[in-house]
């Protein structure tokens, strides 16, 4: 009862100071309105062989492409080697304009062409930027959109990533894998098996390409579904598991050092774990029963595996613990769901769904929360075009996508919300297929 | 188990269940960002003055005195108290174990040489009694003047009814102003910084204070947080009530 008495009196004395302190007004304002910061170029001063018109429509491009920039291209603004003046500055910056770029050429004492970009910010009439850039038009674009954006946001752009993407540009009916700038700009060919290969996937560090390809399984003497990987800086080309049956979907971990893929042991697709040397580490999926698991596709820190399976009778996506194997049914909506592709931060999927007869691109929470439908485009006939493998920027702000609403298979660069959508690729007349988005390559 | 223990045991679930209620209410503040606004304010009644006819007993000055000498007083014949009680008790003791011996002796009773020692010592024991009763006499009287109609505090009440009306109004008024002058850069919208300033607004509604308690870390965005203060000033005049608060206490501004 004493006990009682001392916390009751406990309690009041503890409530009455609780509420004695009066306290100020607060206010919580919430998200800002945004704007488009303006940006001019000046004219370009001295002579090199570098193009300084197609360099900064390179730039004006990039920078336009980022959502962050309105390029204000009518402005003629003089430049001269010394610093903006002040008067120069508040001149400028009373019409509206927030950012000067001043581009000059010339050459360094061994006769290799340079450009040194200088970035004024109007409003405190100061140098926000000054750097010297050298090698060819596409780079030196790149290298000053990225320095210049990650300047202001103090995060990597895309502006220097890639694709990896395959495509029947060789013809004959084969699909080739291929390398692109992230603007579908300087495209390589990096397969050579005169096949249908597919699903392309880079290592943590950009070096090395996993991918498939129905080439003749050396044994047999057939043709099979066989997984190879890709060494960009040598270019070679190993041939990594060959198993009868299905070898695809290769997924790095995040060491590099071995790979999740599908292969039907038993006849049923399963995923499992390999090392570089071709050699089975783990088996990570087992049934139940013969459903199929495939599509393996890790999480940027390597500790969770999204996957599809027909488990529940339709493919639907499941994520699993890697350590535990215990697998989480993520989808529920739609016919069928594959193709997940991660979010850099872990948080989400984007994966590509079966609904009212056609594909669309959905974002879902790796919580299975948040289902978000983020492409839905008709086609020219009427009919609803098909939006498949999808592919987050190593940003996270952008997803890339396969659709066939303009009559080819052609890649196009969503915000990661489905809005902002730019085709990639639109002038040739190939079609595409798997793209993937390469992680940061600088 | 009897029906008595039975019968108590909702009583006491229902004791504990009420003061966990009650703990959850106090503790809860602590650990919830959720401001309370004006958690409490001091109404004095001076609506109620004196009436006409209405003695005033002697300031209080005077009575303050009066208690001070009676501590003194009392603190004075404190320490001779217990000796004398406890003496007291020990003589009672010993006179009520003589009577039981005589008792058993049968024998004539002579009275004790220690009787004068008895009486003063009850004499000292009433006056402290006295003492006591006269010091509570004062305070009552003390409380009494305190509370009568003109010069009486009450308790703090909590913001209610109109006040909490007007409060809300007043912080939607403000947070409208700022909120639309509030903007970024894009490339600043997805950095998730975070500022948080003060401001003081007079009765006029003019901005006289404004200061970055926390800097986002980027100097663009406190510019562009103080640029939306600014643009957003002078505000509406704040109620009357609240005058006195925006002006001395201030608002606290946290962006976004």
């Amino acid at each position: 009862m004493k006990l009682i008495k001392s916390l009751v009196f406990f309690l009041i004395i503890f409530g009455i100071s609780s509420v004695s302190n009066a306290e100020r007004l607060k206010i919580q304002v919430g998200e800002a309105g945004s704007k488009k910061s303006t940006v001019v170029f000046s004219k370009p001063i001295g002579t090199s062989s570098i193009n300084m018109s197609t360099l900064n429509s390179t730039i004006t491009k990039n920078l336009e492409f980022s959502t962050y920039f309105q390029i204000i291209k009518n402005q003629s603004v003089n430049s001269s080697n010394k610093d903006l003046t002040t008067e120069a500055s508040e001149k400028l910056y009373a019409d509206g304009i927030e950012f000067l770029i001043s581009g000059s050429t010339s050459k360094k004492s061994n006769n290799s062409d340079v450009v040194q970009f200088k970035v004024y910010f109007l409003k405190s009439f100061k140098l926000a930027f000054d750097k010297v850039y050298s090698g060819n038009v596409n780079n030196i674009a790149n290298n000053f959109s990225d320095d210049f954006v990650k300047k202001l946001t103090g995060k990597k752009s895309i502006f220097n990533t890639k694709f990896a993407v395959t495509t029947d540009k060789v013809g004959n009916g084969w699909k080739e894998v291929y390398i692109m700038n992230w603007d579908g700009s300087a495209l390589k060919r990096k397969s050579t098996h005169k096949a249908s290969s597919l699903s392309p996937s880079w290592s943590p560090g950009g070096n090395q390409i996993v991918y498939s390809s129905i080439t003749i399984q050396p044994k047999s003497g057939m043709r099979n579904a066989n997984l190879y990987v890709h060494d960009l800086r040598t270019s070679k080309v190993t041939m990594l598991s060959s198993r009868p049956g299905i070898n695809s979907g290769g997924s790095f971990f995040p060491d590099g050092k071995s790979i999740a893929m599908t292969l039907t042991q038993g006849g049923v697709p399963d995923i499992f774990r390999i090392g570089l040397n071709g050699s089975i580490i783990d088996r990570l999926t087992k049934g139940p029963g013969r459903a199929m698991n495939v599509e393996a596709n890790l999480s940027p820190d390597g500790k969770k595996l999204a996957f599809s399976s027909d488990r529940s009778g339709r493919p639907m996506l499941y994520v699993m613990d890697i350590n535990n194997k215990v697998p989480k049914r993520l989808t529920f909506a739609g016919r069928y769901n594959s193709a997940p592709s991660w979010s850099p931060d872990g948080t989400k999927l984007a994966f590509a769904g079966w609904a009212e007869g056609h594909f669309d691109i959905f974002t879902i929470n790796v919580d299975g929360t948040g289902l978000k439908r983020i492409t839905q485009k008709k086609r020219s006939n009427g009919l609803w075009s098909n939006n498949e493998s999808p592919s987050y920027s190593p940003d996270g702000r952008f997803i890339s996508f396969i659709s066939n609403r303009s009559g080819k298979k052609k890649l196009y660069i969503a915000k990661s919300d489905g809005s902002s959508v730019i085709p990639i690729n639109q002038g040739d007349r190939y079609n595409y297929y798997h793209a993937k988005w390469s992680p940061f390559l600088r | 188990m009897t029906f008595g223990e039975e019968s108590k045991k909702p009583l006491v679930y229902s004791v504990l269940l009420h003061l966990s209620i009650l703990a959850v209410l106090v503790v809860k503040p602590y650990f919830s960002k959720e401001v309370k606004p004006f958690q409490k304010s001091i109404k004095v009644d001076i609506l109620a003055m004196p009436e006409k006819d209405q003695k005033i007993v002697p300031i209080l000055p005077d009575i303050e005195e009066t208690v001070e000498k009676k501590d003194d007083t009392k603190k004075a014949s404190k320490p001779k108290t217990t000796p004398v009680v406890e003496k007291l008790k020990t003589q009672t003791a010993q006179k009520e174990a003589k009577k039981e011996v005589s008792k058993k002796e049968d024998k004539p009773v002579e009275a004790p040489k220690e009787t004068n020692t008895e009486m003063d010592a009850f004499k000292k024991l009433n006056d402290l009694k006295r003492k006591e009763k006269e010091q509570e006499a004062l305070e009552a009287l003390k409380q009494k003047q305190k509370e009568i109609k003109g010069n009486r505090l009450s308790k703090g009440t909590g913001l209610i009814g109109v006040e909490k009306i007007e409060y809300t109004n007043y912080k939607e008024v403000l947070h409208a102003a700022i909120s639309t002058d509030w903007e970024l850069p894009k490339w600043l919208l997805e950095s998730n910084l975070q500022a948080v300033v003060e401001i003081k607004i007079d009765h006029d509604g003019n901005l006289v204070y404004k200061n970055l308690v926390q800097s986002s870390g980027n100097k663009i965005y406190d510019e562009k947080v103080m640029e939306a203060i600014i643009s957003a000033s002078p505000f509406n005049p704040p109620p009357e009530k609240f005058k006195s608060i925006v002006m001395y206490e201030g608002v606290v501004l946290s962006f976004p």
